[in-house]
């Protein structure tokens, strides 16, 4: 078979490479070698390089011209491309054409337009629209992936959304349009930015996936646990956290309970969390019709730790999400089933797109690239025939051994991490035992002193309200002293005056009475005083236990902390070598059913030749004059004994190449049948009958006349902005088409899409409205055009490349030429028909 | 007479539309009986087939006005209780015809939901489960259809007749996919898209179908999997579909059955509802609008239980003489009940906490009533149950383990609350 025809380049220079490195510095190399060279190799010559060491038996040859546009296009662009561009393509003599198309494609609007959908789809999983308008999200993901913002910024905004900042309010319909409810979020967060789906572990550990531990599932539910919806007077809806609610949890299984859970992203470290005093925590403090804002949000700590680029889980969660999104299925597979009981089917691999997504800086835009350069992306879907399958019988045994050997290595080695891994998870238990009982004492401290903050607080307000008293009745008593000192002097004057001096007598009786008074609110000061102190004494013990209770949470994190690297590191071990053993036990299993195929096929063949030679016998004794009637019949029931054996051998054979087949789908040297999400049905369709063109020719002029009234713009910047206005405008036209599509093909609200081919369906597209009105002729659409044309060949590709993307084979071109021909009364129906039977055949419902 | 609905939500502004567009059918309701003819059985049924079907009491039935009277009580209302065909249970005046046929139906009288609200109420009904938002579960059709249908029936599996609705699909289907979700036979008319454009002659369809036909077998040349198959298939189902579009057509049925059922839109439904289980489709659920009654109770229970009565006994009467009632079970059923307490508008409010679920066929007990609620209905005082275990008894009488779990694209998910059972005493 034609093996790697197109790879041939590339291993040429990688050869070339090496060779170069030998020669030195002196080696002579050209310029523009010298720019291609300086990053190899690159990453998708390491992908292919992995996947193709990873498999017995030869991979699929790599796809036709016709095949990778079609695929490339739906991938990147959410579409196929119309007619002229798929015959300019396939006309293209040059040798780098299939990484100028990949390099065109993301240059696109439609890429932004295609990608944002799928992140769409994927993050809210159709979920209808309750707080934040779909559109506006579905705009904000357009603008994030127009403008190339690293994914790791996409998933920080959306964690850490509050709904507050109006520039990315939209991003906040991940946890609004959930209700922030937190265990709806503690499942959607796990399931799509780590890549686990943990609700099992919601009420024990995980029955049947021994990594899902009910602590993972507590530990991600405490980063949402603190939020709550927030409506506004004005009726707008936000992300409101509080500064307390402690997530605590009890198995349903064992018992086992744990308080103070500490927030903890899969396979991450435990948060280390500032530890504020109480009557601190608050930014805006919790009231009525108030929106509270602490100052510490754990929702703010989700966002910045699950992006900081050392989350291995959700670096491997994207890596893996986007060579899902290009190679159909997941290295992991299902997507949020991370765990070592399912490895990555070649886990080196996913390390490595991990790795190396984080390493550029999360760019999505070039990570997609470097997979669609990919041989494993560019590999044909078509099954190869039972003789295409050979293996080189003395290299693959070498190569299985290999790996048995490898798998035997592995396995000898498990118990002994297995052990070493529950022993620190034991220690890893006393010490959060340690932290918990920590955590509760500063608890209580924390109370106490509030508590005495309070009546330390109460008391102050009472001396100076006694000083206040004793200062009014200073000032009292000062003016009926003076007012009895002029009384007096006045009587000293006319001391026969008796109303005076009676007088003069109340007021000296009055100045005594309010003296006695002062002293009583003098002593009352001095008590309060004393109190005060007392008091201020209380709160500083309370402080002073606060804080000894604080430090004590610190040093018990400490002890966490060193527990918990060493747990997670012993863990991770176990885990990974864990992970590793299935994945070869996994590899060692389709290499022996490639070789098992072998022996199949010696076995038909040998069986094709006995039914030949039985007949040549059965023939030959028919010749035979003497030949009596018994020897005919033993040579015929021979013959159709051989004849019942080879089609037995048949049945056998095509079973295990239909298993074959699913085995290299999954191991990617084969290309899968990827089922158009109902976006890329309608618009594909749409671009297929002519509806996209239609609106291009209509909006054309001006989108190039708006474009030309900006100022200042290069021509390159004009022919951009023109392309993208005339994009937008397109898809504003046509978007509404898409409803019916996404209410019959989509997944139900909040589940995972599942292909699911039902009457329905079938029936929109035989009988339904919206299909027939694009089909009719009219306004140059393509059954408008076709019905045109007199020549069936040219009529022929004209119909394939705008439907299928690829010219119709000779054979096609013969029963579309009868088909014309037995129409040619009325060639609008026939040409609506031929377009109906391309468009509802299963090549163009799938991506190939 | 006037319907003043206290409760605003969304579904009952709806109802109260769907409602009003009854009321103008009801008419020239047919009077008498007519003897019929009975018609062999269908050849393409499947004898063994199981069927559910569904009378879905929008608004939520007054348990008082009809499955659990209390005449005479401070909670009784004005209406008498009944004798029935079975001795010694009564039932309200407000359902004669029924009365007639209770020997056919048992009474679950002690279902207690705790749940007061229209959606929720549903949710926990229709599913068998509360409503939670980290889990969506099927519908009692949908999953009736995906276990109940026959393998290849071209027949949609889960259809529910009601006045509104463009006969489009709904999301009711959860993890089981659009496949599943229920078809709504918006006033009794077929699915969407059953019927042949008129620009295309038969002959044309033929002729094109026959090139996809190539298409599809010079790319299955190339690549099959389990999906392409799935898809290719599901046009020769639709094509069987259209060809069978006659099922969905009431008027085929005989005239002396559409006049014994009624001339209404609701007894036209009951017929429907029988000819599609006659023709082998698995999960149907008749629609009634509207009982959510917080005003005039009384009046508005009269008029729609009249109207109810006599086509949905007419209906079980025919379900057993045709053979279809041990394998079609039958389950009346509402989001909830109404509140013993009689409020000043004369109405009952919602009450999720003492009412009834009458249930039938399918081997479910005849004549059994399970449960009892207190003097004046105001809570249960005996065998107490809820929408769980209401949910495995469904799933229980037509052959189904109930202790079974689906696999939702790898995860196993039991069909029926596993912390709940069947109610023992209904299965036979």
């Amino acid at each position: 078979m034609p093996r790697h025809a197109a790879e041939s380049p590339a291993r040429l220079r990688i050869a070339v490479v090496a060779l170069l490195l030998a020669l030195g510095p002196t080696g002579a190399i050209g310029r523009a070698d010298e720019s291609a060279l300086r990053e190899r190799p690159t990453l998708h010559e390491k992908i292919d390089a992995l996947v193709e060491n990873a498999s017995l038996g030869p991979a699929a040859p790599p796809a036709s011209d016709a095949d990778f546009l079609r695929r490339v296009y739906l991938d990147l662009n959410g579409t196929i491309p119309d007619a002229k561009t798929a015959r300019a393509f396939f006309d293209d003599p040059a040798a780098n054409k299939r990484e100028a198309l990949v390099d065109r494609l993301l240059a696109r609007p439609q890429f932004a337009r295609h990608i944002a959908r799928v992140f769409d789809v994927m993050l809210m999983e159709r979920r209808p629209e309750k707080s934040i308008p779909a559109a506006e999200w579905q705009e904000y993901l357009r603008k994030s992936f127009r403008d190339n913002k690293p994914l790791d910024q996409l998933a920080r905004e959306i964690l850490g959304a509050d709904g507050v900042d109006p520039g990315v309010r939209p991003a906040a319909r991940f946890y609004l349009d959930r209700d922030v409810d937190a265990n709806l979020l503690a499942r959607d967060v796990g399931r799509l930015f780590f890549g686990r789906d943990l609700q099992c572990a919601q009420c024990h550990d995980h029955p049947i996936i021994e990594d899902y531990l009910q602590a993972e599932y507590y530990g991600l539910l405490a980063f949402v646990n603190r939020g709550v919806l927030f409506t506004d007077q004005d009726k707008k809806v936000f992300y409101a956290e509080t500064a307390d609610g402690e997530v605590s949890y009890k198995s349903v299984f064992t018992g086992d309970a744990r308080d103070h859970v500490v927030p903890k992203l899969p396979q991450g470290a435990p948060v280390n969390e500032p530890l504020l005093n109480k009557d601190e925590q608050y930014v805006v403090a919790p009231a009525k019709d108030v929106r509270p804002v602490p100052k510490y949000s754990r929702r703010a700590q989700l966002a910045a730790t699950a992006t900081s680029g050392a989350s291995v889980a959700f670096n491997r969660n994207w890596a893996n999400r986007l060579w899902a999104h290009m190679l159909g299925r997941g290295l992991v597979h299902p997507l949020d089933v991370h765990h070592s009981g399912n490895p990555a089917v070649q886990s080196q691999l996913l390390a490595l797109l991990a790795d190396e997504l984080a390493r550029t800086k999360f760019d999505a835009r070039a990570f997609l690239r470097e997979l669609a350069l990919t041989r494993v992306y560019q590999r044909s879907s078509e099954s190869p025939a039972p003789g295409d399958m050979k293996i080189d019988a003395g290299a693959s045994s070498a190569t299985l051994a290999a790996w048995n050997a490898e798998a035997g290595r592995v396995s000898a080695e498990l118990a002994g991490l297995q052990a070493a891994s529950s022993q620190a998870a034991a220690e890893w238990n006393a010490a959060y035992g340690n932290f918990s009982k920590s955590a509760a004492t500063r608890e209580a401290a924390q109370k106490t002193r509030s508590e005495a903050k309070k009546a330390g607080d109460d008391i102050s307000g009472a001396l100076a309200a006694a000083i206040k008293d004793v200062a009014a009745k200073e000032d009292v008593l000062k003016a009926i002293v003076e007012a009895r000192d002029k009384a007096l002097a006045a009587v000293a004057k006319l001391p026969d005056d008796k109303p005076l001096a009676e007088a003069a007598g109340q007021f000296k009786a009055r100045a005594e009475q309010v003296d006695g008074q002062l002293a009583a609110a003098r002593k009352l000061v001095t008590d309060k005083t004393a109190e005060v102190q007392a008091a201020s004494l209380r709160l500083a013990d309370a402080d002073q236990v606060a804080g000894t209770a604080t430090a004590g949470v610190s040093t018990a994190r400490l002890a966490l902390d060193a527990a918990d690297a060493k747990a997670r590191d012993a863990v991770e071990r176990f885990r990974a070598a864990k992970g590793y053993h299935r994945e070869l036990t996994a590899r060692v299993a389709d290499a022996l059913a490639m070789v098992d195929f072998q022996a199949l096929v010696a076995a038909d063949a040998a069986s094709q030749g006995a039914v030949r030679s039985a007949a040549d016998q059965l023939a030959a004794t028919r010749s035979q004059m003497s030949a009596t009637a018994e020897q005919v019949a033993q040579s015929e029931a021979a013959a159709k004994a051989a004849t019942e054996k080879a089609a037995a051998g048949q049945t056998a054979l095509q079973t295990a190449r239909t298993a074959l087949v699913d085995r290299s789908t999954a191991r990617f040297t084969l290309a899968p049948l990827k089922s158009l999400s109902p976006e890329q049905l309608s618009w594909a369709t749409m671009q297929a009958v002519g509806q996209v063109d239609q609106q291009f020719a209509a909006l054309q002029a001006q989108a190039k006349k708006d474009a030309e009234a900006i100022a200042n713009l290069s021509p390159e910047e004009r022919s951009r902005e023109e392309s993208r206005l005339l994009e937008d405008r397109i898809d504003e036209k046509l978007r509404g088409n898409i409803a019916p599509f996404v209410s019959l093909f989509g997944q139900q609200p909040g589940q995972a899409p599942t292909f699911q081919a039902t009457v329905h369906q079938a029936l929109f597209f035989a009988n339904g409205g919206l299909l027939a009105s694009w089909l009719n002729p009219g306004g140059n659409n393509l059954t408008e055009r076709l019905a045109k044309i007199d020549q069936p060949a040219t009529l022929a590709d004209e119909l394939y490349l705008s439907v299928l993307s690829r010219k119709a084979t000779q054979q096609e071109q013969a029963q579309v030429a009868s088909y014309w021909e037995a129409g040619k009364a009325d060639r609008a129906a026939a040409a609506r028909e031929l377009i109906w039977s391309l468009l509802t055949s299963a090549e163009f419902r799938f991506n190939h | 007479m006037k319907c003043h609905y206290a409760c605003r939500s969304a579904e009952h502004l709806l109802e109260r539309r769907k409602f009003l567009g009854t009321l103008a059918g009801t008419a020239g309701a047919a009077t008498m009986s007519f003897p019929r003819l009975l018609r062999a059985a269908m050849p393409e049924l499947d004898a063994n087939q199981k069927h559910i079907l569904v009378f879905w009491m929008s608004g939520g039935l007054s348990q008082l006005e009809s499955w659990d009277p209390k005449p005479k009580t401070d909670t009784g209302g004005p209406f008498r209780a009944i004798p029935t065909s079975v001795p010694g249970t009564h039932i309200c005046e407000l359902l004669p015809y029924t009365a007639k046929q209770m020997h056919h139906l048992a009474i679950v009288r002690s279902v207690n939901t705790k749940e007061n609200d229209h959606g929720k109420g549903a949710y926990c009904m229709t599913t068998g489960r509360r409503q939670e938002p980290v889990a969506d579960y099927p519908h009692l059709g949908a999953v009736g259809a995906k276990v109940l249908s026959p393998e290849g029936s071209p027949l949609p599996g889960h259809i529910h007749i009601a006045t509104g609705g463009g006969g489009g699909s709904s999301n009711n289907a959860a993890f089981l996919g659009p496949k599943y979700a229920s078809i709504t036979l918006g006033g009794g008319g077929p699915p969407q898209n059953t019927a042949r454009p008129d620009n295309l002659t038969e002959a044309a369809d033929r002729q094109r179908t026959a090139f996809r036909a190539q298409v599809n077998d010079q790319f299955a040349r190339r690549r099959r999997t389990a999906e392409s198959d799935a898809f290719t298939s599901s046009f020769a189902q639709a094509q069987q579909l259209m060809e069978r579009r006659d099922v969905f057509d009431v008027s085929k049925e005989p005239a002396a059955d559409l006049e014994r059922y009624g001339s209404h839109e609701f007894g036209r439904h009951c017929l429907l509802a029988r000819r599609l289980l006659e023709h082998g489709v698995s999960c149907v659920q008749v629609n009634h609008s509207n009982y959510d009654t917080h005003h005039e109770n009384f009046d508005f229970h009269i008029e729609q239980l009249g109207e109810f009565d006599r086509p949905f006994a007419t209906l079980i009467e025919d379900l057993v003489q045709r053979g279809l009632w041990k394998s079609t079970l039958l389950v009346v059923m509402s989001e909830f009940g109404r509140t013993p307490q009689i409020n000043k508008y004369f109405g009952r409010d919602h009450w999720g906490m003492a009412w009834s679920v009458a249930i039938g066929g399918c081997g479910i007990q005849p004549g059994a009533v399970i449960g009892k609620t207190n003097a004046n209905g105001t809570e249960v005082s005996d065998r107490q149950v809820d929408h769980s275990h209401l949910f495995h008894t469904y799933l229980r009488a037509v052959g189904v383990d109930s202790t079974a779990k689906f696999d939702a694209a790898g995860r196993s998910i039991p069909m029926a609350d596993p912390a709940a059972g069947p109610i023992q005493e209904l299965l036979a």
